[in-house]
């Protein structure tokens, strides 16, 4: 309830008693409202209001609105002079009381007043919408309001341990800003009060109050709104949510503003840290595995590492093959083009995915050489075929919202034939290391050679004329002006944004984005909004900004979200208990899904349109990551889970160790500790079956531990063992 | 509750409890014959081994005759095997005038070969219709769409169907021919793989059933002395979670419960294997295949009296664009075959031992051949390619189909020297679906577009 009202009887007594020695009573000619007419309903929150004197003499005016007679809390004019006219603001909506007093002055001093009464209309009032009036705070906490269409040009928000009080926090002016976090209260059970000031154009101050609990987040019943909906983000943008990290999201004023901050961040690159590492001068796999952990795990810029992750599954490269194995330098090198251009345009990206020499080494570009029709020796297709296929337009043609466009007998089109496969394999022809003279693939690099772009070598390259996707170039054409011309045809592409954005939606956020979340995305990549095409910044934010990604009620389909692949859910388990040393690999060295770039195929470890038989493909949907859930599998992986929670060094694949202080701290009130592990490894979804499951598994080990059979640490291990091996935590919606 | 969300022991108990009030003395537990369509007899098993990226196969098995390897190694220039380092065959009934011999790093093969054990079976590839370079370039025939795609040309192989590589593979239809309810179907599947998801055994009932050469872990859910554990608590979380309206969640609560029940079963059967005379060796695909011989050798410890398994096992690095014959290479096209040569030998002696070589038949798969013109250091993606067949079953000794004229531009290539198969995956899957049991009916089902072929048997099955 809105505590303008309430508050206001208090104010009310203070102004009778501070008026009384004006005196009260009227004369006998009285001033009369003329417009509105008393007892009418107002139908705007503000309205010129005027009155005549009739006769009385009167030498000044005074107006004021409020709640109560006589009160001001809606309105105070100050000294009006003779003029018989004013523009009251700031009357609530929601049909309401609003009490005019008139007061006028005859002599020099004595003033006198008549009151009239109206009801407000049916229109709302700026007021703090969230968190709801008697809720409940968390510790830290974002409050966000709206101006009800009533043009507010400047808030400002107090929030104290008394009605209008400031003890707490004073925000200063927040401009147009309708969102600002606070925190610094009592959780002791104890109210906290807000004032919500609010004024149109340079007018007059007004505000709205609030009042909320403290019960604290120890014992509220669920994380917050702002909280869980920026678990959800972090779930979906970083490699795990932190209890930080949700403060930082709601202090940096919501989703938006905080994915703006991170776009402004520094890059956190890889090659510096493996650069080296092995003794010859490159770089060691274990190295290059180990700084992915440290990046992903404790880099400041994580929606940028999520993303250029996102980007390894699509545009990948793999230290499986033994030609790459041993070189963790040029694994990191590729990676970090991946990291430097995941805001970057995505056409920059494309050019140097396709002259990175780890890409050209995976897939064969580099030292690809030209056709000899003498002997019939004839291009190496291996990346012209999959930059078209995996990397830029795809196999088929897509309408803007990636569904696939079908010709009029209702078959698929494919987006390019055998002929220009090889013609695109030709116009690629003549890059190698970046060396003084041509080498082939099977030479041995020197690490600046495995960690620059590959140059072109002139007679090597395919100089005839080549045709492709309704593009013709001419004879004699250099190899850069053969490549920037692929490059550009296949990045001008209409499949792309739709090719590429419906695949990052489905790594970021939902395996089975509608039609028209797809076509958004897309359309954003194909204009940022300033005739740009292909800006990935932009693309990111459409992707998570989208109210498909952050609508709660759209969270609620029973189809909505992704399964998570094992790396992710170790690396949010991880971030979540803030392993703070580097992440050492051990056996999880061996298990390819827990690192990057470690695929078998140019297909990742999943692809894009898998999906498992049974309700899921009868549906008609996808689930990518089912691709790599099978029962052996998910055994496995929740086995190194386990391991990890119970910091069972043994088994371990992961010499990490969780920081439990803040459960351990909250075992003794297992409610509390539901909440808080709700919030950071759930976003606020746990289920009530789990949560009963987990507090009778607390329970019913009450008297073991009581009687030193069991440990209270084991318990709490146990538990979190449960929550991060759930199918609930598995899923991410 | 449907029948995709019944659960194999909740159905059992609820038939047996019916079967208790029937005087019929009808034994749910020998489920396995009870749900069988096709008529079987005795145990036969299907082994798939698959070469992924694309096996290089006109240098696995090379005409050897004068002429014939003149224009083999005009066309394929420095990747060409030298004619006197071929292994030499003599097929017992196929003739076209020339001679073939196996690569020089698959001696084993040429024995097994020679021994009536291992056939040939000649350009294989993805086909709607048999089609003729004519045909081709007129586009007067349908082709199989995304010719030449590492991806798209794997799941038409697998499918079976080339004219829709979606959705269901020839295995998954063929087990469904034969288990028409997957409720009691063997455990833990009719469909075993050693090697990961594949489309191949994907059908509409029967899910595959994943699992590596390690065998399949328990999950680790350690033991405590107090009154409530860590394993019935995870095992309460995931039936609770099967009961999620989230699809997504209910998926994966059913495969954890899938992993606990099929580790029990498959570690206590595996117990009781024994060991092999002759040593698998280290390697992806020995060890595979050791794993499958084990599977065969406890398949009663499984699902008593199983009548038939379908296994899947995989080795990668085929796609050889590059270095395909460089000796630097630590896994090149030569190490390959001498790998894929080595673990069909040590697979079939295992065989041999259990006594099973008749009923086991194994063959490979690769999603195409390559291009007979090399590139720059090694070969790209073409259509058609030989595979490998042997067991006891196989009529050994010669070569099935018909051998593609192999020289630069030939009249059997297209899209510059891409060869076109002469024989269709259909027709190399039926022939050994007839063995498996299948009539003509229930072929029409696996391969839909069979009858688009002269013959739905190559003939290499006794």
């Amino acid at each position: 309830m809105n505590r303008v009202s309430r508050l206001y009887r208090n104010a009310l007594l203070f102004f009778v008693l501070a008026l009384s020695s004006w005196g009260n009573a009227a004369a006998a000619a009285t001033p009369a409202i003329t417009a509105p007419v008393p007892d009418s309903t107002i139908n705007s929150s503000t309205s010129v209001f005027s009155w005549t004197g009739n006769d009385a003499g009167v030498t000044a005016w005074w107006l004021y609105a409020g709640s109560t007679a006589g009160a001001r809390d809606y309105f105070n004019s100050g000294h009006l002079g003779t003029d018989t006219s004013v523009s009251v603001s700031g009357l609530p909506g929601n049909s309401a009381d609003a009490h005019v007093r008139l007061w006028y002055q005859t002599g020099s001093t004595r003033w006198f007043y008549v009151d009239s009464h109206y009801t407000t209309g049916d229109w709302s009032t700026p007021a703090i919408t969230n968190p709801l009036d008697s809720s409940s705070l968390s510790s830290s906490q974002l409050f966000t309001w709206d101006d009800s269409g009533t043009g507010v040009s400047q808030w400002w928000l107090y929030l104290g341990s008394t009605p209008g009080g400031r003890d707490y926090h004073d925000s200063g002016s927040l401009g147009t800003l309708t969102s600002t976090s606070a925190n610094g209260w009592l959780t002791d059970g104890s109210a906290v009060y807000a004032r919500l000031w609010y004024r149109i154009d340079a007018g007059r101050w007004h505000f709205s109050d609030t009042e909320y609990t403290t019960t604290g987040i120890a014992s509220s019943a669920q994380c917050t709104v702002a909280e869980c909906d920026a678990a959800r983000l972090l779930t979906q943008a970083t490699f795990g949510p932190t209890l930080p990290a949700v403060s930082q999201v709601i202090s940096a004023g919501g989703p938006a503003a905080w994915i703006d901050a991170q776009i402004a961040l520094p890059a956190s690159y890889h090659l510096p840290t493996v650069k080296g590492s092995a003794s010859n001068g490159r770089g060691t796999r274990y190295v290059r595995r180990s700084t992915f952990w440290d990046r992903s795990l404790h880099a400041d810029d994580q929606l940028r590492q999520r993303m250029a992750f996102a980007l390894s599954e699509i545009m990948v490269v793999s230290d499986v093959p033994e030609s790459l194995q041993p070189h963790g330098n040029m694994l990191a090198a590729y990676y970090d083009i991946l990291v430097e251009h995941s805001f970057g345009n995505y056409r920059d990206l494309l050019a140097a995915v396709t002259l990175s020499p780890t890409m050209g080494n995976y897939l064969n570009m580099l030292a690809n050489e030209k056709p000899d029709p003498a002997t019939g020796r004839r291009a190496d297709e291996n990346y012209a075929r999959e930059v078209m296929q995996l990397f830029s337009i795809g196999l088929v043609e897509l309408n803007s919202d990636g569904t696939t466009r079908l010709d009029s007998n209702g078959d698929p089109i494919p987006t390019y034939n055998q002929n220009d496969v090889e013609n695109v394999a030709r116009a690629l022809t003549g890059w190698s290391w970046n060396a003084t003279q041509w080498h082939n693939a099977g030479r041995w690099p020197t690490v600046s050679e495995m960690e620059s772009p590959m140059i072109s070598f002139a007679s090597h390259h395919d100089v005839d004329a080549k045709q492709f996707l309704e593009v013709s170039l001419a004879a004699g054409r250099s190899a850069q002006q053969d490549l920037d011309s692929a490059i550009n045809t296949l990045f001008n592409h209409a499949n792309v944004g739709p090719f590429i954005g419906k695949q990052l939606i489905k790594k970021l956020v939902t395996s089975n984005p509608s039609p028209a979340y797809v076509a958004r995305v897309a359309a954003v990549f194909n204009d940022n909004g300033q005739g740009t095409r292909g800006d990935l910044a932009a693309v990111s934010k459409a992707i998570l900004m989208d109210d498909e990604a952050r609508s709660a009620t759209t969270a609620e389909s029973s189809t909505y979200g992704k399964l998570r692949e094992p790396l992710l859910r170790l690396s949010h388990i991880l971030r979540a208990f803030n392993v703070v040393e580097p992440v050492t690999l051990n056996g999880g060295y061996y298990i390819s899904q827990f690192s990057a770039l470690t695929a078998n195929s140019v297909f990742n470890f999943f692809g894009p349109d898998y999906s498992p038989g049974g309700p899921i493909k009868d549906a008609g949907l996808v689930a990518p990551e089912f691709q790599i859930n099978s029962e052996s599998r998910i055994n496995r992986v929740n086995s190194s889970l386990v391991a990890i929670a119970q910091i069972d060094t043994l088994f371990g694949l992961f010499d990490a160790t969780l920081n439990l202080d803040d459960e351990t701290a909250l075992l003794a009130t297992p409610e509390s500790l539901m909440v808080h592990l709700d919030l950071k490894l759930l976003s606020g979804k746990m289920s009530t079956a789990l949560r009963q499951l987990l507090l009778d598994y607390i329970d019913s080990n009450q008297p073991a531990v009581a009687s030193g059979i069991v440990s209270n640490e084991r318990i709490l291990r146990d538990v979190i063992s449960l929550v991060i091996t759930s199918a609930e935590f598995t899923v991410q919606r | 509750m449907t029948m995709k969300t019944l659960n194999r022991r909740n159905f059992l108990k609820q038939n047996l409890a019916l079967a208790g009030c029937m005087a019929s003395g009808f034994n749910m537990f020998s489920g396995a014959q009870s749900a069988q369509a096709a008529t079987l007899n005795g145990y036969k098993a299907l082994v798939c081994v698959y070469l992924e990226g694309g096996n290089d196969s006109f240098n696995m098995f090379v005409p050897s005759s004068a002429s014939e390897h003149a224009d083999y190694a005009t066309a394929r220039q420095f990747i060409a095997i030298p004619r006197e380092q071929l292994l030499p065959v003599s097929p017992g009934s196929y003739s076209d005038g020339a001679s073939y011999g196996f690569h020089p790093s698959m001696v084993r093969s040429r024995d097994l070969f020679d021994q009536g054990v291992m056939a040939l079976v000649a350009n294989v590839g993805t086909l709607i219709h048999p089609i003729t370079q004519e045909q081709y370039v007129s586009r007067a025939l349908e082709i199989p769409a995304q010719l030449f795609s590492h991806k798209d040309q794997a799941d038409l192989w697998m499918a079976g169907n080339a004219s829709n590589g979606t959705g269901q593979g020839w295995a998954g239809r063929l087990v469904d021919q034969i288990y028409t309810n997957p409720v009691i179907a063997p455990r833990p599947s009719p469909n075993i793989s050693i090697a990961g998801n594949n489309l191949w055994q994907t059908g509409s009932g029967i899910r595959a059933f994943e699992m590596s050469s390690g065998g399949i872990a328990q999950p680790y859910l350690p033991w405590h002395d107090g009154p409530s554990r860590l394993s019935d608590a995870y095992a309460a979380l995931y039936q609770t979670s099967q009961s999620s309206n989230h699809m997504f969640v209910s998926e994966h609560a059913h495969v954890q419960e899938r992993g606990v029940e099929y580790a029990n079963l498959i570690n206590n059967a595996l117990a009781t294997a024994p060991d092999f005379d002759q040593p698998f060796g280290d390697g992806g695909l020995q060890s595979q295949l050791e794993m499958v011989a084990r599977l065969i050798a406890v398949r009663n410890g499984l699902e008593a009296g199983v009548q038939r398994q379908v296994f899947f096992v995989q080795l990668g690095g085929w796609d050889t664009h590059s270095r395909q014959v460089d000796p630097a290479v630590e896994t090149n096209h030569t190490t390959l075959l001498a790998q894929l040569d080595h673990s069909l030998h040590a697979f079939n002696a295992a065989l041999e031992q259990l006594g099973m070589q008749d009923q086991v038949t194994t063959f490979t798969a690769t999603e195409f051949g390559r291009s007979l013109t090399p590139n720059g250091t090694g070969t790209d993606h073409g259509w058609g390619g030989h595979n490998l067949v042997m067991g006891g079953a196989v009529n050994g000794n010669d070569i099935y189909g018909s051998m593609p004229q192999l020289s630069f531009d030939s009249i059997d290539a297209i899209d510059n020297n891409r060869i076109i198969p002469t024989s269709s995956v259909d027709q190399y899957g039926a022939t050994l679906a007839r063995w498996f049991g299948l009539n003509n009916t229930e072929l029409a089902r696996v391969f839909p577009n069979l009858q688009n072929f002269s013959t739905s048997d190559l003939g290499f099955m006794l």
